[in-house]
């Protein structure tokens, strides 16, 4: 089975919704810089199926993007390393799969769109030569019809005057048309897995929800699997299907959206819930939950979020809490006292 | 990117004419003529002194005679030497494609091993390679450029005997060990900032994106890296072409090669004011030049210039 | 924009392949130069060497034919044209091609004869008649008349050609009647249109010369390049192209137009009077550097070179019986202001010499010169062996004398010298010496050239000063007279004596040379007491040479013999 593709099919037709595409089993991630290990990623397991939406929700640095990297099979090493865990997508480890192949999975099979749309184009090249290149790369197109292609592409997300505007460079864009342009990338060769990296927070509001807007309808075409990478409750309430929620590298919860939204287990999630919620009141001010996030450096012992958890009781300092599903609640949850916070 | 141009050609104008009058005045400040220094130890006789003076304008106003060479200067006449009595066109013809020569095979010194040297320390960052490259770069800037002159000269001309020692009799092969001598210091600098660039490029987010579209590692460096690291080294190369073409003082001495900066740095010593500022204007004018090409190269090379 | 978008390596290829060709284009030319000269070398490299090394031992007479090409270096000269060389880069290449009324005798300072047979002067040595040869011919084919002497000795006088050496025509020198008027005036804007009224072809053969005051020593200044004779139809052909391919008539020719700052070649002169050279073809090879040049000797590249100061120590063990060291006519010495107090103290002055320890700073400082021991070198004809009785180290006397002078005021002086050209070390050290021996605070002062010429011929020197001299013919008169007889221009240290004038005024209106050396040495005797400069040092020449060439002589100018250089088969 090394080395062949065969198995899938590049001009596949979209799969079936709620076929399984992606198995995360116990991956962490770590990275061995002079400062010391950081643990970006500790023990995380999830699954996807086709046209399914699984939102990963977090603080800044909590490890979602190193998740997205991992997945993809770009986290830079050095310093990166994943010391364990496997990644199966389909039915392929994708750490164990030879480069060609892994190569062939990258943007066809699985895409993504990352954080920053500001850099993460390349400014020398055209637009329309970086969205082609797909095209020229994985399906052998001349430069003419790779042309016609990202002209294509750029009408489908809706970038206007498309035709004129493909050998315009990344900078000539404005912050939205360039997220697009990411997006066009990314759905080029119509992947399965679209992994979006919080693509909307640099954007406002009204183009954040054209572009949500944009991948919804892309993926009800499709079928494809998303990942959406965000802060956003909001977005998280309107189109995820599963959340999962991470805080220092770990899983703390994973539930259904709705549920989850209703009331979730996990002390970080309630503040997330409040700051938030106090957002969207009179004051318009974002009441963050007291403290900072850990360094992942020194992870806290016992559960990470002890120094900044209003329930925290000795267990918390001595003992990590394992994801586990506690009763009256449908998800999994991490937390000592779940069942008693709860009530 | 037309009107840029032009912008940038009517800017060497006044630049030259700056640059022309701040040469021409600082030689004549200095103290003494050319005439007396033609005299050297036994002073001249009276008469003969004022035909020279007569012959080569030196009794003019300063002010006049800046005009004057102007002038001729604009006929393409940039005057004759007092002390070697020959046309400063004639030898600056003479020694200008040496000159050109010498640093054109340089420059290729720094393109490929200098280019190599970064490319390979970026992708091997922190190891061994990398090591070997920032260690030879620090001693290659270190060293004095007529230690390492004399060195090489001694060890791979008298020595092994595998190159000439000196001149030019031999074509490329004369060449070899002078330009080598001359790129060095660049080329410890092209490998450096090309290791720095490539390194910083390299941690760029559209160098994930070119990986996450599962391109080819050669081409996610090449095509996307490399594309991008390497503006600001090509844009150091050509300054300094343009720096190397003004002449190489120590080099063309030690190896002996008939240049231009060899040529104007003995004008200096012997006051030979009109090789100095004959040579000066040539060398200001071939650094404009080159410095207008390699802005028009930025802008070609880095589409965000261009449309500014 | 495809376009700019496509491959940035095509830019680079671009780039380093123009880069390239700029080298290559290049090279063309130099290769095929190198080419024709070898070509022109080996085409005749077939005579035999046996018959030039049974001829080695005789040093005065070059060897019939050797064939075969050598090198040898020089530095860049301004002018190799014979009525303006200068300097000895451009006197070694003119001398070769270009024969003078007499020679010099390689072997010694006398003259021997050049185009002229002959020569006799009336009994007052005003009017000089030389006899000119039928056979010298210039290289391109013109006869050598008396009349290309009176247009090339006029030349050098003419104040349009520009001539740092027109001195020698003038006073003090050969004193050609009608000088002045000529060297004075206010020129014409063409060099060599106006004639010496001393100067006379009586017939196409001989050469009347009359002076203005009487010289018994012409036939040796007469030697020197700025009497050469001049093809006048060939310099008025094209006047700016004379410098770079002068055509003369001694025993070497140009092979092409003076490569600047690469090289002169020069081959034999076929059709050559005397003895013919011994090399097809000589190479002067132009270098800036010495360590370069001698590192190209060590590599075989270059068959003669000079050494560098930093090889003197080695060059005799590396080189040994390949290399040459002579004694050579130049003398370096301390200039003082005769006539400003308190330098007009004889005793100061004797004081000042008496505390240098010349032995140590030539020793250590100035390696390859020898200590001044007169006012003469010793090869020079003339020259008195320690004619200075006050050039020894002599603190204790040295002491007496400078406090029965009184001294300098406040016990302070500066010596000035000329900066960046290699006289820091040497003056500290002498400045050192007066500063412990005679308890002064003596400092030193560089100044930059222009400058310091200003201070020496405008403001005029209030102080020690550094100068050297170096000869203009081997006579010793050649450094009395021009340095301190009170009517020469050189004379910058102002010295005034009235018997030394006297005397000089004696050995030049001698009847011969000969006759002269009395006076030459009374004359020494004289400043050899009252000091009016300080001897510093004498000079020496030193060369070295591969295996390729044999028959290396330096002549007491200093000045390669390269017409009898031999080419080792
Ligand atoms: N290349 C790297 N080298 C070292 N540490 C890294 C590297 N990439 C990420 N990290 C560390 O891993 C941790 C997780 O980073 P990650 O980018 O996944 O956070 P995030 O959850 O995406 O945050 P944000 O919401 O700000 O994007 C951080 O502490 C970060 O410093
Ligand atoms: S385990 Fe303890 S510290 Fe962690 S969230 Fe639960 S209560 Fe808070
Ligand atoms: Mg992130």
């Amino acid at each position: 089975m090394a080395g062949t593709v065969s198995t899938i099919d590049p001009r596949n037709v979209h799969p079936e919704p709620g076929e399984p595409l992606l198995d995360v089993e116990d991956v962490s991630v770590e990275f061995h810089t002079d400062a010391g290990v950081v643990k970006a990623v500790t023990d995380l397991s999830f699954n996807l199926a086709a046209g399914e939406t699984l939102a990963i929700i977090g603080e800044s640095g909590s490890g979602k993007s190193v998740t997205a990297q991992a997945i993809m099979g770009i986290v830079p090493s050095p310093p990166g390393k994943i010391p364990k865990g496997s990644i199966r997508y389909r039915d392929r480890d994708l750490m164990e799969v030879p480069d060609k192949e892994k190569r062939f999975i990258r943007g066809q099979e699985i895409a993504m769109i990352f954080q920053d749309p500001l850099t993460s184009l390349n400014p020398v090249y055209s637009v329309g030569w970086q969205i082609g290149e797909m095209f020229r790369i994985h399906r052998g197109a001349s430069r003419a019809e790779a042309r016609e292609k990202a002209i294509e592409l750029m009408e489908r997300v809706r970038i206007p005057e498309a035709r004129r505007r493909v050998g315009d460079y990344p900078h000539q864009f404005s912050g939205g048309m360039r997220q697009r342009v990411m997006i066009a990338m990314a759905l080029a060769l119509e992947p399965k897995i679209l992994i979006a990296d919080e693509p909307s927070t640099a954007l406002d509001v009204t183009v954040q929800a054209q572009i949500m807007e944009l991948l919804d309808a892309l993926q009800q075409e499709t079928n494809m699997g998303l990942i959406l990478i965000t802060h956003d409750l909001g977005v998280v309430a309107s189109v995820a299907d599963v959340v999962l929620l991470m805080y220092a590298g770990r899983v703390v919860e994973s539930n259904e959206a709705y549920p989850f939204y209703e009331k979730p287990a996990h002390p970080y999630a309630h503040g997330l819930m409040n700051s938030v919620a106090k957002l969207s009141g009179s004051e318009k001010r974002l009441e963050p939950i007291v403290g900072s996030p850990p360094s992942l450096l020194r992870v806290p012992s016992g559960c990470a979020f002890h120094p900044r958890c209003p329930y925290a009781l000795d267990p918390c300092w001595e003992e990590i809490p394992h994801l586990r599903e506690i009763d009256g609640y449908s998800g999994v949850v991490a937390c000592h006292f779940a069942e008693e916070i709860r009530g | 990117m037309v009107r840029y141009t032009i912008r940038r050609i009517l800017l060497i104008i006044p630049t030259f004419i700056g640059a022309s009058a701040l040469i021409f005045f600082a030689g004549f400040a200095l103290p003494g003529d050319p005439v007396s220094a033609f005299g050297g130890e036994r002073a001249l006789p009276e008469a003969t002194r004022n035909a020279l003076i007569e012959r080569y304008r030196l009794d003019q106003p300063v002010f006049d005679q800046y005009l004057g060479y102007m002038g001729d200067v604009l006929t393409g006449d940039f005057g004759e030497s007092v002390l070697r009595r020959r046309s400063i066109n004639d030898i600056f013809a003479e020694t200008f494609p040496n000159t050109l020569r010498l640093a054109a095979l340089a420059v290729v010194f720094e393109l490929v091993i200098g280019l190599l040297a970064g490319i390979v320390a970026a992708l091997r960052k922190g190891k061994f390679l990398d090591s070997l490259v920032l260690v030879s770069t620090i001693i290659a800037i270190s060293i004095p450029v007529f230690v390492l002159g004399f060195s090489l000269q001694y060890i791979v001309g008298v020595q092994w005997q595998i190159l000439p020692v000196a001149g030019l009799q031999e074509g490329f092969r004369s060449l070899i060990l002078p330009a080598f001598v001359l790129g060095t210091l660049s080329l410890a600098y092209v490998a450096r900032l090309t290791r720095t660039s490539l390194a910083e490029t390299l941690r760029e987010d559209y160098v994930r994106t070119a990986q996450a579209k599962g391109l080819r590692h050669s081409r996610v460096i090449g095509r996307h890296a490399l594309r991008n690291a390497l503006i600001p080294v090509i844009t150091f190369i050509g300054i300094d072409l343009g720096a190397l073409m003004g002449g190489a003082i120590v080099t063309e001495t030690i190896f002996n090669i008939n240049g231009v900066g060899f040529n104007l740095f003995r004008a200096i010593g012997t006051r030979d004011n009109a090789i100095v500022v004959g040579f000066t204007l040539i060398a200001v004018m071939i650094y404009l030049t080159m410095s207008l090409i390699v802005d028009l190269l930025y802008a070609a090379l880095d589409p965000r210039i261009r449309y500014e | 924009m495809q376009s700019t978008t496509r491959g940035w390596l095509r830019w680079f290829a671009i780039f380093a392949v123009l880069a390239l060709v700029l080298v290559a284009c290049g090279d063309g030319g130099a290769e095929e130069e190198t080419t024709t000269t070898t070509e022109a070398a080996a085409g005749e490299t077939t005579t035999t060497t046996a018959a030039a090394e049974e001829e080695t031992t005789t040093t005065t007479e070059a060897p019939a034919a050797g064939g075969g090409q050598f090198s040898t270096a020089i530095s860049e000269p301004p002018f190799i044209d014979p009525n303006l060389v200068q300097d000895s880069e451009g006197f070694e290449v003119a001398r070769l091609m270009f024969d003078g009324l007499t020679l010099y005798d390689p072997a010694g300072g006398a003259v021997v004869p050049g185009v002229a047979e002959s020569w006799e002067s009336n009994d007052d040595k005003t009017v000089w008649t030389f006899n000119l040869r039928d056979d010298s011919f210039f290289t391109n084919g013109d006869p050598v008349t008396a009349e290309a002497f009176v247009y090339g000795i006029s030349r050098t006088a003419d104040p349009d050609t520009g001539s740092r050496v027109s001195y020698h025509v003038g006073p003090g020198y050969a004193d050609v009647l009608g000088f002045e008027e000529v060297n004075g005036g206010e020129g014409t804007g063409v060099s060599g249109d106006e004639l010496l009224e001393g100067l006379k072809a009586v017939d196409d053969y001989t050469l009347e010369v009359t002076l203005a005051r009487s010289n018994a020593l012409l036939p040796k200044i007469v030697a020197h390049p700025a009497f050469s004779p001049i093809p006048q139809a060939v310099f008025e052909a094209d006047p700016a192209g004379w410098n770079e391919m002068p055509i003369g008539n001694g025993p070497y020719k140009m092979q092409g137009p003076w490569e600047h700052d690469v090289a002169i070649f020069l081959d034999r002169n076929e059709d050559y009077y005397g003895a013919a050279g011994v090399a097809d073809v000589i190479e002067f090879r132009i270098y800036a550097d010495l360590a370069t040049e001698y590192r190209d000797v060590q590599a075989g590249n270059l068959d003669v070179g000079r050494i560098p100061t930093e090889e003197l120590a080695n060059a005799p063990a590396e080189f040994g019986d390949r290399y040459l060291l002579i004694s050579s006519g130049s003398f370096g010495y301390i200039g003082l202001p005769n006539t400003v107090a308190p330098y007009d103290n004889v005793k100061l002055r004797q004081a000042l010499s008496l505390a240098i320890d010349r032995e140590a700073i030539t020793e250590r400082i100035l390696i390859g010169t020898s200590p001044a021991t007169g006012f003469v070198p010793p090869v020079a004809t003339g020259a008195v062996m320690d004619a200075c009785p006050y050039c020894t180290y002599d603190p204790d006397l040295a002491v007496q004398l400078y406090e029965e002078s009184g001294g300098v005021p406040n016990d302070e002086l500066v010596m000035r010298f000329n900066a960046g050209s290699g006289h820091e070390d040497w003056v500290e050290a002498v400045t050192t010496g007066w500063s412990q021996v005679l308890g002064v605070t003596a400092t030193f002062e560089p100044l930059e050239w222009a400058a310091y010429l200003d201070f020496l011929f405008e403001v005029g020197p209030d102080g020690p000063y550094r100068l050297g001299w170096q000869w203009d013919y081997p006579s010793a008169y050649n450094f009395l007279a021009p340095l301190y007889e009170s009517t020469s221009g050189d004379n910058y240290s102002g010295y005034v004596n009235a018997d030394f004038d006297a005397l000089m005024e004696q050995a030049i209106t001698s009847l011969s040379e000969e006759e002269a050396l009395p006076f030459l040495a009374e004359a020494q005797a004289i400043i050899g007491e009252e000091i009016p400069v300080i001897p510093m040092t004498f000079g020496t020449e030193r060369r070295v040479w591969t295996e390729n060439v044999s028959n290396v002589q330096l002549n007491n100018f200093g000045f390669g013999l390269w017409e009898n250089v031999v080419v080792n088969g």
